[in-house]
């Protein structure tokens, strides 16, 4: 089955991704159009009983015990754009009532 | 003596017998690559300073009677999606351009402690998505050997620098292509090793499940010296693993298989260039006396496509992080968080990027899921399994890396398919995780460079090294 995008679905997924495409969304479209019309050639297959492959190799991941690295966490956050006292800052994202009037 | 025309082996025992110091290395390749990047572009950072002392360092060390690492003052260039502690690390993208990394790559501290020479950080498309260079906010990479064509991508700086002599040896990255296709472009040499061999602790994470750190070298001695340093399990990579060692024997030529897969060779749709220069590597091996057998990968036809929609949905998965709010924010004028998130991905990310993001969160969202995704993941599975079949009869695959020669600048750059499918006989081996080299054919001087592509069974990379060592020998 042939899948149609529209630019309702470039507008939707833009808003999902969180990315401002201002004026490209006739190119996207047109370029999502034609990479998606060619997956469509995987419903040829018949897939029926064949196991998902997740990963490039069958093998267990190794696991470690999660260790805190203070300094290395001092270091990251410090080279991000806005920090107070090692915290990240962001724009305040709930209002109270009071502010709300 | 023309020290560029050294190999690792020299320059490591050059500098351990005191014939010349890694300084005296260092300091003209880094004159090499300071004379020829503004014409080539290979480097986005030359990190002059840093280089120099790392070499007198590795001098000291000599002339204090340690013993010269295997690397011993060999100039090296790291794709710049590769951390190095307290150097900018930009992933060739307008959202990094001031970004210094807080820590260092595993195959950064394994380079340095065997001794080599880091010169600078390597141009790329950006974040690893493309397959010319051309998506690099810090411009073109030309290709050393027609500086009117592209060197191939993602990891063209890598090549390039290697092609034209900037460095000795380099590190890319390969998702699908991204070390082999360059290093075809650019006439050296390039490695994808299995998945899971090399650790991706410090590479930026593009497409988590096919990702790999390979090498670049001018010869299959060079790449393997280099893959031999950065091989390993490290702990801080979950799925890196130490595996089988062992290699295979030469001692009988005729004892070895090549296959020949119809689906990665087809007698159509090859350049002129490339079907002459392959006839002609084919007729190596057989008359080197190794048997050449013909085999079919059935679902590799599918590759891919498969390639594309496991990409973009780990993609879209992988570039969340870069939200304004963490790394870099590229625009200020915000009012709200949404924002900030909005505007520093809309200004911030590339045309390719963007492209396989959106259709990444189209891959994956609800509705589509099963449809793509799901479907994908078990074709994958039916291609993973066409190579094992394959490999029950034949010790290592053979093919062209690339359908064509390097193509001119801007011939595909608005036609996104066409792009990709410069890409068709790299992908299927990222998505079944196999080791891939590739070789330049030999007798091409005055030519475009044609790269040739052996495939190995999974954790048999050394296989690839040793049949690679005896077509570059010719015996």
């Amino acid at each position: 089955m042939a899948q149609k995008i529209t630019r309702d679905d470039i507008k939707r997924l833009s808003a999902l991704a969180r990315i401002d495409i201002g004026e490209k969304e006739e190119t996207i479209l047109k370029d999502a159009t034609e990479i998606i019309g060619h997956f469509e050639e995987l419903n040829q297959i018949d897939t029926g009983d064949v196991d998902p492959m997740t990963g490039a190799t069958s093998f267990a991941n190794q696991v470690d015990y999660d260790k805190k690295d203070d300094a290395l966490i001092r270091k990251g956050i410090s080279s991000f754009p806005e920090t107070e006292d090692g915290l990240l800052v962001v724009p305040k994202i709930m209002t109270s009532e009071r502010e709300n009037g | 003596m023309d020290k560029k025309t050294l190999d690792i082996k020299a320059v490591r025992d050059g500098i351990s017998q005191k014939l010349f110091s890694a300084e005296e290395i260092a300091k003209e390749f880094i004159r090499e690559a300071e004379e020829k990047n503004p014409e080539i572009n290979a480097f986005i950072s030359i990190n002059k300073e840093e280089a120099l002392e790392g070499a007198r360092k590795t001098d000291k060390d000599i002339e204090s009677g340690l013993p010269a690492g295997p690397l011993c003052g060999v100039p090296m260039a790291i794709k710049d999606n590769i951390l190095i502690e307290g150097e900018t690390c930009t992933a060739a993208s307008k959202l990094l351009k001031d970004y210094t990394a807080s820590y260092s790559a595993t195959v950064i501290e394994k380079l340095k402690e065997a001794g080599a020479t880091i010169i600078g950080k390597t141009n790329l498309d950006e974040f690893a998505m493309g397959s010319s260079t051309e998506n690099s906010a810090f411009g073109v990479t030309r290709n050393p050997i027609d500086t009117s064509r592209v060197p191939g991508g993602s990891s063209g700086g890598s090549a390039a620098a290697v092609s034209a002599n900037m460095a000795l040896g380099a590190l890319g990255s390969d998702t699908g292509g991204s070390i082999r296709l360059p290093a075809s472009f650019c006439g050296v040499v390039g490695m994808k090793p299995t998945y899971g061999r090399v650790s991706r602790f410090g590479v930026m994470a593009m497409a988590s499940s096919l990702d790999q750190i390979g090498p670049f070298g001018k010869s299959v001695s060079d790449a393997e010296e280099i893959y031999s340093v950065i091989k390993g399990q490290d702990k801080r990579d979950s799925t890196s693993k130490n595996a089988l060692e062992s290699k295979i024997s030469l001692d009988d030529p005729s004892a070895i298989s090549i296959g020949i897969p119809e689906e990665l060779f087809p007698t159509d749709g090859l350049d002129k260039e490339t079907a002459e220069a392959m006839d002609e590597v084919v007729n190596s091996f057989r008359s080197l006396g190794m048997n050449i057998k013909s085999v079919s990968l059935p679902s590799v036809k599918y590759a891919l496509s498969v390639y594309y929609i496991v990409t973009c949905a780990e993609v879209s998965t992988n570039m969340a992080r870069f939200d304004g709010i963490r790394y870099s924010r590229t625009d200020e004028t915000y009012n709200n968080l949404r924002d900030i998130y909005e505007k520093t991905r809309g200004v911030g990310f590339g045309d390719e990027v963007k492209r396989r993001i959106l259709l990444g969160t189209f891959v994956l969202s609800a509705g589509y899921y099963d449809a793509y995704y799901g479907k994908a993941q078990k074709v994958r599975r039916l291609i993973k399994d066409d190579f094992e079949k394959a490999f029950e009869s034949v010790d290592v695959l053979l093919c062209p890396t690339s359908p064509t020669v390097p193509f001119k600048f801007g011939e595909k750059t608005d036609d996104p398919m066409q792009m990709y499918l410069s890409d068709i006989f790299t992908v299927p081996v990222n998505l079944a995780g196999l080791p891939a080299i590739t070789i330049p054919t030999k007798g091409r001087e005055g030519k475009l460079p044609v790269g040739f592509q052996l495939i190995g069974k999974q954790w048999r990379d050394n296989d690839l090294f040793e049949i690679g060592k005896f077509y570059e020998r010719g015996n």
